[in-house]
């Protein structure tokens, strides 16, 4: 497999009132074609922002992003190319959908018209066959009587059907690359599994590679084929699915997945990971995790660790995989 | 913040080193305003002065907090810099200036001159300082601001708190009347009373300003009570078994703080506008006693030969209403919640 | 106070609560049905979890608990006490055993109060303790909620999500209440944070013999927490039954599709997922006979669960359902 999408270093601040903001610090993975690559982390952890970086659709300033930041798609780096090129990836290229259905479309227009506007941004097409086709994409993710329901307004649906919507719209070119920042977190778990459902067949039918962000480990697991975990702005492990779930090499992905409450096993005390989540204007030293880590060492306090291999394709930033200086094992 | 503090410092401590043989004399006169005037003439400048101290120590404030945000809006305090800057100057009038603004000095030889070192804004057709006339006028029309809109807030946020708290029947009955109040053309309303009874004085007319102007206030504010209702907070001070007026007065009305303020602010600049427009027209400051409005009626005629006369109070009317708007625009950012 | 009498400390019987809905000036006064019926009982120290769909009215029933929300019609028995007859001096005594913590954190503290001051109020107004004595116990309950007490005097918006919700907690534990609503106390927290609180929640009621009911919008935390179970759906309980076997063997096919939906973080496990099809019904004009019946997947459901209301029967010991099918209940998914 090749990697469509190359992300290197990328590192995105943002300059605030109570100080420099590093949301993301040196985040570097691959996409590959026709892949799923999960993105975990808890809140504030910087996913959204690793997300809004590759489209470049950071606000500048008050974001900036560090020097050695590349975001390669097609062997271009989308963060030194003209916005006039840009405009033409993103959307065509790669496609996004958002957190909240709710806030991103607009009140005041039908759905139909606004899938509509989305294929014309990018297709010579009129506009009749512009309706035509967002009347079809209706129908295609799952949206009964798709063409009376092209006259709704976004708030005469239910944040599913928003959802689905916004699905729609992000298919109307046909993208290779679809970026979905928790598509699911604001629905019942039943309406998850119905999106989930929908994001599977249309990434088969569509050979789409996905970036799919959630803070739910449970529907990273029935979805992703590849796992990236984020703390702290940076990304503390990342490889295949089997392997970050049942090796977990980092103590936060061992913590995270402790903390999961089980509906398939009887009951038993779930432990969490002692104190809180830090905020990203005071990052902790050394290692950002070290804080809450059980496992913590002196040098974690001092030094932030390296990626080291934990296993094929499976890397973690943590002193407990150094075996240089036989600490441990 | 900071800087606002030192001008005013420096300002007032420029006033009692320059007009120091005023304030004495003020001083000896015995007169009880005068006093007064001159004492704060005196306390504003050290008051000033450790004000900018204080707030010059590392750590003087919590960076985070409300206040801080509205010591750091640019808005506020240039706002209140303004507003500051004229009510001080209403209150020491007779320090910064020595002619009574009454007296005619001499009806042929010295009236309407144009602004000079001893006239600084010029005199009027009956040869009257129109600099102290200003200064005068300012108390009036300040003044009068002031306590309306103290009435308009005390009274507003009361019938908006008990409609908005108690609902059913009795918020029928006082939005009924808000209603009403909003319907009647306030300016009419108030012609009517200064036909029956001519120039009302003082405190007649603050308090007329006052009991016309607090409708559309008391409208905001049960529109925020009836939100604040929606909220969980209040559902959890019910849930601990709080009563009905301690939930008012420590949940409620803390809560009301910035959109008060914020009306209150907006509402001076428009009642110094109203007040002067009455005045305008003859009902305001009764002459000779110098408003801001009656020096504008006075000056009108002699727009063209004697334009100081009106460009000085409508300057005045200008910058307090601008002054009175950025405190309340700067409010409304700094105190918005959702901000933080 | 009355003694403590036996049978289960609160009782539910029959609660309704009906929203006023006409949207049109001249329209016939319609009605939504955010609570339509339910009985339910909590025995003391117990943790009964209320489950269902966005929507389906578990908040409004927690709130009817409490008398937050007035219930349209119903009885609650609270310690044989009968809730809804109490005039609102009595009530407001009442609530000193009675207390709720809201689903949302944030919300449900004053923003313009200090968080110590906030778990102080209800000392102070119910005359438990005051002044030096009442912030010491402030200071008790926060170590107790496992806060620091300097936190004492920052403002809500200082706070973490976590740290909100354990002030929540604090200051429904002030008054020393024995019954807790917990109106989905843990679903706006981070994971790693929401294990602390449910931890919390279960050290706090051993400690103190508290009676939970546990608002839920999913089954997974439900099950490391409550020891009965109750589903709702369009206001209504479909099925209610201890947390063993209704883990083991759901008999509605709507607890069943709602257990098989919670994704389970192991990649190995593939499983059959039953995928409810549409959306639950608008409470406004639920459909007629079940009203889960426009998204039921069992296979034998037929005409007569459109036109027939299914009641809520006991068909084995404290294991109630409302299926006409529910002898013959749908396969659980295979692993
Ligand atoms: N425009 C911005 N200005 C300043 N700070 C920002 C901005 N956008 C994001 N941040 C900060 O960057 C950090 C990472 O935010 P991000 O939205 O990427 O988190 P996330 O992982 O998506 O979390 P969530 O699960 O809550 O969506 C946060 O601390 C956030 O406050
Ligand atoms: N004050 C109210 N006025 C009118 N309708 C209401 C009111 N409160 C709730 N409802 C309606 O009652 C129904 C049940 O709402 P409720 O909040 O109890 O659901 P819930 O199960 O707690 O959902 P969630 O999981 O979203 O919290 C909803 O349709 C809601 O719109
Ligand atoms: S009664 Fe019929 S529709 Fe209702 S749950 Fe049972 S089988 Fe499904
Ligand atoms: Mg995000
Ligand atoms: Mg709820």
């Amino acid at each position: 497999m090749t990697a469509l999408l190359r992300v290197r270093h990328l590192s995105t601040s943002f300059q605030t009132e109570a100080g420099l903001v590093r949301a993301v610090d040196d985040v570097s993975f691959d996409l590959a074609e026709g892949e799923t690559l999960g993105l975990v982390g808890e809140s504030g952890s910087g996913k959204t922002v690793t997300a809004l970086s590759i489209l470049r659709l950071i606000p500048q300033p008050p974001g900036a992003f560090g020097p050695e930041s590349r975001i390669e798609y097609d062997g271009v780096d989308l963060l030194r190319l003209p916005s006039r090129e840009l405009r033409k990836v993103r959307g065509a290229q790669i496609a996004m959908i958002f957190q909240e259905p709710m806030s991103s479309l607009n009140p005041v227009l039908t759905v139909g018209s606004q899938i509509s506007e989305a294929i014309r941004a990018h297709e010579p097409v009129s506009r009749k066959e512009a309706n035509d086709r967002a009347v079809e994409l209706l129908d295609l993710v799952g949206i009964p009587e798709p063409g009376r329901r092209f006259r709704d307004y976004p708030h005469q649906m239910s944040g599913g059907m928003q959802q689905r919507v916004m699905i729609g719209m992000a298919l109307s070119c046909r993208p290779k690359i679809l970026i979905a920042d928790e598509p699911t977190t604001a629905l019942d778990v039943t309406i998850q599994a119905q999106i989930l459902d929908l994001l599977l067949e249309l990434k088969e039918r569509f050979a789409m590679s996905v970036l799919f962000i959630t803070h739910d480990l449970g529907v990273l697991a029935g979805v992703a084929d590849r796992v990236a975990v984020m703390y702290g702005g940076s990304i503390v492990e990342q490889g295949p699915v089997r392997a970050v779930f049942e090796q977990p090499a980092h103590p936060y992905t061992r913590g995270l997945l402790h903390a999961v409450p089980r509906v398939d096993r009887p009951s038993d005390r779930i432990e969490g990971i002692p104190g809180s989540v830090p905020t990203a204007t005071a990052w902790p030293s050394g290692c950002r995790f070290h804080p809450r880590c059980s496992e913590c060492m002196k040098r974690c306090e001092v030094d932030a660790p390296p990626s080291y291999s934990a296993g094929t394709d499976h890397t973690a930033r943590c002193w407990l995989l150094d075996q240089s200086e036989g600490q441990r094992q | 913040m900071r800087r606002l503090s030192l001008a005013i410092a420096i300002a007032g401590a420029a006033v009692v080193v320059l007009r120091f043989p005023r304030i004495m004399e003020l001083f000896s006169s015995g007169a009880a305003g005068s006093i007064v005037a001159a004492v704060c003439a005196v306390l504003v400048p050290p008051a000033a002065g450790l004000a900018w101290h204080w707030n010059r120590r590392p750590g003087a404030r919590p960076s985070e907090s409300r206040t801080a945000r509205l010591l750091d809006n640019r808005q506020f305090v240039l706002g209140t810099g303004v507003v500051a800057l004229l009510t001080y100057a209403a209150v020491i009038a007779p320090v910064l200036s020595s002619f009574d603004p009454n007296t005619q000095t001499d009806l042929l030889g010295a009236a309407t001159l144009a602004p000079s070192l001893q006239h600084p804004f010029g005199t009027d057709f009956y040869s009257r300082d129109l600099f102290s006339r200003m200064l005068y006028g300012a108390r009036w029309s300040l003044g009068i601001a002031f306590v309306a809109v103290t009435l308009v807030v005390v009274v507003g946020t009361s019938v908006g708190v008990i409609a908005g708290v108690t609902g059913g029947i009795v918020d029928s009955v006082l939005m009924r009347m808000v209603d009403g109040g909003l319907a009647i053309p306030r300016v009419l309303l108030l012609l009517v009373v200064a036909a029956l009874w001519g120039n009302l004085g003082f405190f007649p007319l603050a308090v007329l300003l006052g009991l016309t102007g607090w409708f559309g206030v008391s409208r905001i504010i049960r529109a925020e009570v009836l939100s604040l209702k929606e909220r969980t907070f209040l559902a959890a001070a019910r849930a601990l078994g709080i009563s009905q007026l301690r939930l008012v007065v420590r949940h409620i009305l803390p809560n009301l703080v910035a959109p008060v303020t914020v009306t209150a602010a907006l509402g001076v600049g428009n009642i110094v506008l109203i007040e002067a427009s009455l005045s305008y027209l003859g009902i305001g400051a009764r002459p000779p006693d110098p408003g801001w409005g009656n020096i504008i009626r006075e000056g009108h005629e002699l727009i063209f030969t004697a334009p100081w006369i009106s460009i000085f109070p409508g300057a005045a009317i200008f910058l307090t209403v601008i002054g009175f708007s950025l405190v309340g625009d700067g409010l409304r950012t700094a105190l918005n919640p959702r901000a933080s | 106070m009355s003694e403590s009498s036996p049978g289960p400390l609160v009782a539910i019987e029959n609660l309704v609560k009906h929203f006023p809905a006409s949207t049109r000036l001249f329209a016939r006064p319609s009605y939504l049905k955010a609570v339509d019926g339910v009985t339910l009982s909590l025995d003391r120290g117990e943790t009964v979890a209320l489950v269902g769909e966005s929507g389906s009215g578990k908040t409004t029933l927690g709130r009817c608990v409490l008398r937050l929300t007035e219930p349209t019609s119903g009885t609650i028995w609270f310690d044989g006490t009968d809730v809804l007859a109490l005039g609102s001096a009595d009530m407001r005594a009442l609530r000193r055993r009675m207390q709720i913590v809201f689903q949302d954190p944030a919300g449900s503290l004053n923003p313009r109060m200090a968080v110590g001051t906030a778990v102080r109020e209800p000392l102070e107004v119910h005359r438990i303790a005051r002044g030096k004595a009442a912030r010491d116990r402030v200071a008790d309950l926060f170590e107790e909620v496992g806060l620091d007490p300097s936190l004492t005097s920052r403002f809500p918006h200082e706070l973490s999500g976590g740290q909100k919700q354990r002030v929540g907690i604090a200051r429904a534990l002030s008054i020393e209440p024995e019954f807790l609503v917990l109106d989905e106390p843990v679903s706006a927290l981070d994971v790693s944070v929401q294990a602390q609180v449910v931890n919390l929640l279960t050290d706090l009621q051993r400690s103190r013999n508290l009676t939970y009911l546990f608002i839920a919008h999913d089954l997974a935390v439900v099950r490391h927490v409550a020891t009965r179970v109750a589903v709702m759906y369009l206001g209504r309980i479909v099925e209610r039954a201890r947390v063993v076997p209704l883990y083991d063997r759901p008999l509605h096919p709507y607890t069943a599709s709602l257990l098989s939906a919670v994704p389970v973080p192991d990649p190995t496990v593939k499983r059959k997922r039953i995928v409810l099809a549409g959306e639950i019904p608008s409470p406004r004009n639920p459909p007629p006979g079940c009203p889960f019946h426009t998204r039921c997947p069992h296979p034998l459901k037929d005409a007569r669960c459109t036109t027939d209301e299914p009641a809520l029967r006991e068909l084995q010991p404290d294991r109630w359902v409302a299926c006409h099918y529910a002898e013959n209940p749908m396969e659980k998914p295979a692993p």
